[in-house]
């Protein structure tokens, strides 16, 4: 087949990009520059103005980047865990990250919402082994948020380091303990830098999903904890100002971009450190 | 005189199956020494055990007078080229050669100048920061070696450096590789299975199988004189055929085999089960001229034509078999020939113990 053989196969998918994506985003754009009047740049104005938006944009930001250092703390060492797991092992752990996915998100908020309250099992565990004498609350703080969003999406940081993980070549770690690497030298210079185009995966994933996620800070928080994603459902539905809502929606995704974009540029500098 | 690398009773089983028996080896500073065997025979293995990769059984092991046995790899200064490289494939070929540097803490001012002599004696000079990818396989395979020698380890091990690269290139390749471990002294343990680069590159050649040095010896010796049937069969070609004692005294024999009685020089009893053999080049196209030489009148089943020289093939029943050797030019006609050799050339075994 020729090179443009193989490029036509390409062209559904891009159609449907085009439709789904590409369209809204610059209707989006649009709506963000206009008002009932014509073309203005108020809505940016009185965004960027407003206290109470950088609130919610720095809240927003910080329960992603949070969300995202936990799921690499967490899901980093269980990629190798999994990775170095033989046999029926690695398929129940693989089988225990997986199953959940096919659960709604909402489900798996609800169930937060009762493992987090004050005679829920995460409590019952905290006193159980004496780390606390009286129930922690946990339900509708910070803290409980945290632990529930990045436990739903740990799969999309472990997945991706994962499946990197395992193509790494066993013997490049021979090769530098021979070259006189000790086992940190070893990891530091060979195993991370291999191991990041994973993590810039699962940074991806996370960081977009945890800095538009609606549902879980909706359940576990209520409706006073406005983010990024609830401001815009709020101006949309019930405030009727799709200007605002729109701008909210730009700056989301500008967000993202630029922090997606800086852990790829990380990520290249750390693989190409010698 | 003490030896440079001294390995001593090595052993080496995975649950059942015994890949190393008791291997023992002992290497001279700047020696190269090929493990030569087929495919499984262990030779990886006794390279991961040197490299201190692997941990044996039992046995001993030191390396310029230190006992290396209970080292952990990096602590060992034993160079490795892998069998296809395991270059960094996220380093440039400059920061692969200088990986061992930098790990051993080499000061930065000495790191680049030493990366640079190195690469230029392995003429990759202009290479420096092309990334791994972009490579040829013989390019790689000299980066590989570059990276091995950099730290300037006391050994250096090859396991199958050339084997991933094509005819021509590997016999440019084994003249230089051999050039360059010499003017460096290096001392090499080097892996193959090909006989040819094994004869050709070897001060001495361990001939491997299942688990065992058959035979450890020089090139010329392990084909002139090869220790057992195993090793005639493994390194060069022969003819081999096979037969009874029915003559014996003085050191010398006489041989029933199915093509005629065969004479030969050695010691066994009579009515023992031996294989005569002799290699390609020495048998003469004429019947024996006199008592100095015996020979059979060989059935031919087809000949090749190598250039040179020109290959006839025997066509034996039983196990046996038979080749000859004779300048290109030579005319044969018919399909027997008479075929002989001198006494003095014939290899007498005992026969081995399963007829392949
Ligand atoms: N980790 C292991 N577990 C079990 N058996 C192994 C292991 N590594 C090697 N073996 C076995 O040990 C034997 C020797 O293997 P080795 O790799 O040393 O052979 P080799 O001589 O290098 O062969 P080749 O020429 O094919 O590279 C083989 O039969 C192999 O199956
Ligand atoms: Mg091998």
């Amino acid at each position: 087949m020729t090179r443009l053989g193989i490029g036509w196969l390409a062209v559904p998918a891009c159609v449907f990009c085009l439709l789904v994506f590409a369209l809204p985003l610059a209707l989006l754009l649009l709506e963000s520059l206009r008002d009932g009047q014509g073309w203005t740049l108020d809505g940016y104005r009185n965004f960027l103005g407003s206290a109470y938006s950088w609130q919610v944009t720095t809240r927003t930001l910080r329960l992603a980047v949070l969300t995202t250092l936990i799921c690499i703390i967490i899901g980093y060492p269980a990629a190798f865990a999994l990775a170095r797991a033989r046999g029926v092992w690695q398929a129940l752990f693989v089988a225990a990250l997986l199953l959940p996915l096919s659960l709604s998100v909402i489900v798996k908020a609800f169930g937060w919402t009762v493992l987090l309250r004050s005679n829920g099992v995460v409590n019952r565990l905290l006193m159980a082994s004496g780390l606390t004498d009286a129930p922690m609350r946990l339900i509708f703080t910070e803290t409980g948020l945290l632990i529930g969003i990045a436990n739903i999406f740990l799969p999309f940081m472990v997945l991706p380091i994962f499946s990197v993980i395992r193509q790494i070549d066993p013997r490049l770690t021979d090769a530098a303990a021979t070259l006189g690497a000790g086992p940190i030298h070893g990891f530091t210079r060979v195993v991370v830098p291999l191991t990041m185009p994973g993590v810039v995966a699962g940074v991806t994933l996370v960081f977009s999903m945890s800095i538009a996620a609606y549902v879980i800070p909706t359940l576990l928080m209520g409706d006073r904890y406005q983010t990024l994603s609830t401001t815009i459902a709020t101006s949309f539905l019930y405030l009727q100002d799709p200007q605002r809502g729109s701008v909210a929606g730009v700056v989301l995704l500008v967000l993202s971009l630029l922090v997606v974009g800086a852990s790829v540029v990380l990520a290249r500098k750390v693989r190409a450190t010698p | 005189m003490e030896a440079h690398l001294d390995i001593a009773g090595v052993g080496k089983r995975f649950r059942q199956t015994v890949v190393l028996e008791d291997l023992s080896l002992a290497m001279r500073k700047g020696e190269f020494v090929s493990l030569l065997g087929p495919s499984g025979c262990g030779k990886t293995t006794l390279l991961r055990i040197l490299a201190g990769l692997l941990s044996p059984d039992g046995g001993r092991l030191h390396l310029a007078g230190r006992d290396i046995g209970r080292l952990p790899p990096h602590r060992r200064n034993i160079g490795v080229v892998f069998q296809n490289y395991a270059l960094f494939p996220h380093l440039t070929v400059f920061d692969n050669v200088a990986f061992g540097l930098r790990a051993r803490g080499t000061p930065r001012e000495e790191i680049a100048p030493r990366v640079r002599r190195l690469l230029d004696m392995v003429r990759l000079g202009p290479m420096a920061s092309r990334a791994i990818a972009q490579l040829s396989g013989g390019q790689q395979q000299r980066v590989a070696m570059a990276r091995a020698l950099a730290v300037n380890p006391e050994l250096i091990l090859l396991d199958e450096p050339l084997s991933a690269l094509d005819r021509k290139l590997r016999e440019t390749m084994q003249v230089e590789l051999r050039q360059l471990l010499r003017e460096l002294g290096m001392t090499a343990v080097f892996v193959t299975h090909d006989q040819e680069e094994a004869l050709a590159l070897s001060d001495r050649i361990a001939v491997m199988n299942a688990g065992r040095i058959e035979q450890l010896a020089t090139p010329a010796e392990i084909y002139a004189r090869p220790a057992s049937p195993f090793v005639l069969d493994f390194v060069g070609q022969s003819t081999a055929l096979h037969g009874e004692v029915v003559e014996a005294g003085d050191g010398r024999l006489s041989v029933q085999t199915a093509y005629g009685v065969l004479r030969a020089q050695g010691h066994f009893a009579k009515r023992a089960r031996v294989l005569v053999a002799v290699r390609p080049e020495r048998i003469a196209p004429r019947p024996a001229p006199d008592a100095e030489w015996t020979g059979i009148d060989l059935p031919l089943a087809a000949q090749t034509f190598l250039g040179s020289r020109r290959l006839l093939h025997g066509h034996l029943g039983g196990g046996d078999r038979a080749i000859v050797e004779l300048p290109a030019e030579t005319e044969i006609s018919g399909d027997m020939l008479p075929i002989s050799w001198r006494i003095t050339d014939t290899l007498v075994f005992p026969a081995p113990d399963v007829a392949e």
